[in-house]
């Protein structure tokens, strides 16, 4: 017997039964558009994440406090508060002169407090920092100023402030000039940010922007720094700043060489391959629960052809009187379930392909920079797995069926 | 004409978890090509087991089985499957068709597992259907058939390997007298006029009289090997010799 009429036969019999052929093929489909939905919004959001640190600009580097290993993310980001590093060692290694290539810096401190203005209240973030902050992440102010090194000298209480915060407290309404209370203290707004939009999950907007000295004695009552960032002038030189920022800040904090170091010095691109690193795993942590779906899926298959064959014994023995040999028999039943995992697998494709697209736009539209991207990877491995169901959960099934005694078969009740 | 088959002291016994039951005890016949030999007896008296190693479902325990002259006795399960597709056709008393399924496709069901080009056998299943009447239903289903169709259909398949041997194990047992009589028709008319073995298993006199001999076993063994003296024509009522 040909392949073909096997095929035809086969598809014959899917639609003499379509919604048990459906059913049958449901835990395959569901599998597959899983992992192809799951790959491709993983890579979708990794490209988020991913192109949001690329938008705070190139030529950046981070210093957190305490020392890290190469491998993972910096120890500070673990939510362990370390206060080796402060605001002096940013000013200082800023005006050392010993850092060329090195064009700003300012160290982060942050917190949440209520905001009020005129009796209107917002929960918001306030971050703490220097004057370099618009060079530093590639930004700046839509109107008014940015506040100056003198104000953060003079712990100035002055604010910049989002457009969200903005919009949320002031409306349609002059904010610049406006004095605002940050907790108990009161703050003059002198500027409102550009429109930043998402980055991770926080929306940049929604943010306000003071001295970060004001920030550290006024508003948190510390003299530490959660971490800073240098801009370096170009990317060409990342690796010489690097070196430098190790140097003075070892002298600073006195390590002699050799010991270990109380400060994690990381380039953006360091940071964009520890975040690849655990969006991949997450991604195919993910991916593979998808792909359990997908053995759950064959094993319901599996079940389904065993009823097949129990209820086709009389068919089967037939076909044998007829002259059709143990290798026709197990021939047609596993083609059979390749076939319905195949078609299966090629429903699953499309339907996943169409979620993920769906997903992206939506994200676009929500003004997440959120790319559509399929993976070739993903569709060749989901269409593999699933024909490999086929297989595996065929062979029993139609061993059953190819070794059944013919008399006994046709005398079937 | 030859011999097309030959047994020599066949035995048959099933083994059922350690209990032997001997199902045939020794037989001894032939019969010759263009013959048509009913095989009478009581249930249980082993005409059954008899037609499925006759038609090479079954093997015989002990004893001989020379089909046209050649030794089958010890033929495995693919050499047996070779000489259902080639050398006989069944047509079974529950017509065994497949279901919501053309007539077309249930007649070429035996070709599927030949080497024939499809052409031909798309020819040869439809010379089958023409012979047993059925040629204007060719492209209706299986199930849309009456029961004396459903038995031409399965007639026309049992032809449609143009086979040496037609095994017909109780063809009228599910089907009223008139239908019944039209399949006895059919089966005459394919032995007089084609030449066809045929090999017909009953526990009827009535049909079994219908062909030229009768072989009546009873507990295993032949209890009587005669000519039918008095035949039983179906065809058109008609008196018609050989």
């Amino acid at each position: 017997m040909k392949l073909g009429e096997n095929i035809h036969n086969v598809f014959h019999l899917l639609l003499q039964n379509k919604v048990r052929s459906f059913l049958t093929m449901l835990g395959i489909i569901i599998g597959i558009m899983g992992v192809i939905v799951i790959i491709s919004a993983g890579q979708g959001a990794q490209s988020l994440i991913v192109n949001q640190l690329k938008s705070q600009g190139t030529g950046l580097i981070s210093v957190f406090p305490g020392s890290g290993d190469d491998e993972g993310p910096p120890v500070s980001v673990m939510g362990i508060v370390i206060t080796t590093l402060t605001n002096d060692d940013v000013q200082a290694v800023k005006n050392s002169g010993r850092v060329p290539h090195l064009i700003a810096a300012t160290g982060y401190v942050r917190g949440t407090e209520t905001v009020i203005w005129q009796g209107r209240k917002t929960d918001t973030t306030f971050i703490g920092v220097s004057a370099d902050l618009p060079e530093v992440e590639d930004t700046g102010v839509e109107t008014g100023v940015f506040f100056s090194e003198e104000d953060e000298r003079g712990l100035q209480k002055v604010a910049v402030i989002g457009s969200e915060v903005k919009s949320n407290l002031f409306g349609d309404q002059e904010a610049i000039g406006e004095s605002l209370k940050i907790g108990s203290h009161s703050f003059r707004v002198i500027g409102v940010m550009r429109e930043r939009g998402v980055s991770g999950f926080t929306s940049q907007d929604n943010q306000i922007y003071v001295p970060i000295t004001t920030a550290q004695k006024l508003l948190l009552g510390i003299n530490y720094v959660s971490f800073a960032r240098f801009k370096v002038e170009s990317d060409q030189y990342v690796d010489q700043v690097m070196a430098d920022l190790d140097i003075v800040l070892a002298e600073r904090h006195q390590i002699a060489p050799g010991q270990a170091k109380d400060f994690d010095i990381r380039s953006q691109k360091d940071a964009l391959d520890v975040l690849l690193t655990i969006t991949d795993a997450i991604r195919f942590f993910l991916a593979a629960i998808a792909a359990l779906a997908l053995v759950v899926g064959g094993i319901g298959i599996m079940n389904i052809m065993l009823v097949a064959v129990e209820e086709r014994i009389r068919e089967i023995g037939l076909r044998k009187a007829v002259g059709a040999k143990n290798r026709h028999i197990l021939e047609q039943f596993l083609i059979e379930t390749i076939f319905i995992t195949f078609v299966a697998g090629v429903i699953g494709i499309i339907l996943g392909i169409l979620i993920s697209w769906f997903v992206a736009v939506v994200a676009q539209t929500l003004g997440y920079d959120w790319a559509f991207s399929l993976s070739p990877f993903a569709i060749i491995l989901s269409v593999a797995i699933s024909s490999l169901i086929g297989l595996i959960f065929g062979i029993i099934p139609a061993r059953r069926a190819s070794r059944l005694n013919p008399i006994t078969a046709l005398h079937y009740e | 004409m030859g011999e097309v088959i030959k047994v020599m002291g066949l035995k048959k016994s099933f083994d059922n978890d350690g209990v032997v039951t001997d199902v045939l005890n020794g037989l001894d016949f032939s019969i010759q090509q263009g013959e048509f030999v009913a095989i009478m007896g009581p249930s249980g008296s082993g005409k059954s087991t008899l037609m499925h190693i006759l038609g090479f479902l079954d093997k015989p325990t002990v004893g001989k089985y020379f089909f046209a002259g050649q030794d089958v006795s010890n033929y495995q399960d693919d050499e047996l499957a070779e000489m259902r597709s080639q050398q006989v056709g069944f047509i079974f008393q529950a017509f065994n068709l497949l279901p919501r399924t053309t007539v077309l496709d249930n007649v070429m069901l035996p070709l599927l597992y030949s080497s024939l080009p499809k052409e031909k056998r798309l020819a040869q299943a439809q010379a089958a259907i023409e012979s047993v009447g059925l040629t204007a239903r060719i492209n209706n289903l299986s199930n849309q058939l009456s029961g004396g169709e459903k038995q031409r259909v399965a007639i026309a398949r049992a032809l449609v390997n143009n086979p040496a041997v037609i095994f017909a194990d109780e063809p009228t047992g599910n089907l009223d007298s008139r239908s019944g009589l039209q399949i006895m028709r059919i089966l005459q008319d394919l032995n007089l006029h084609h030449q066809h073995t045929i090999i017909l298993v009953t526990h009827e006199k009535y049909t079994a009289e219908h062909a030229e001999r009768i072989i009546h076993m009873r507990d295993g063994l032949i209890e009587s090997d005669r000519p039918v003296t008095d035949r039983q024509l179906a065809h058109n009522g008609q008196e018609l010799k050989k």
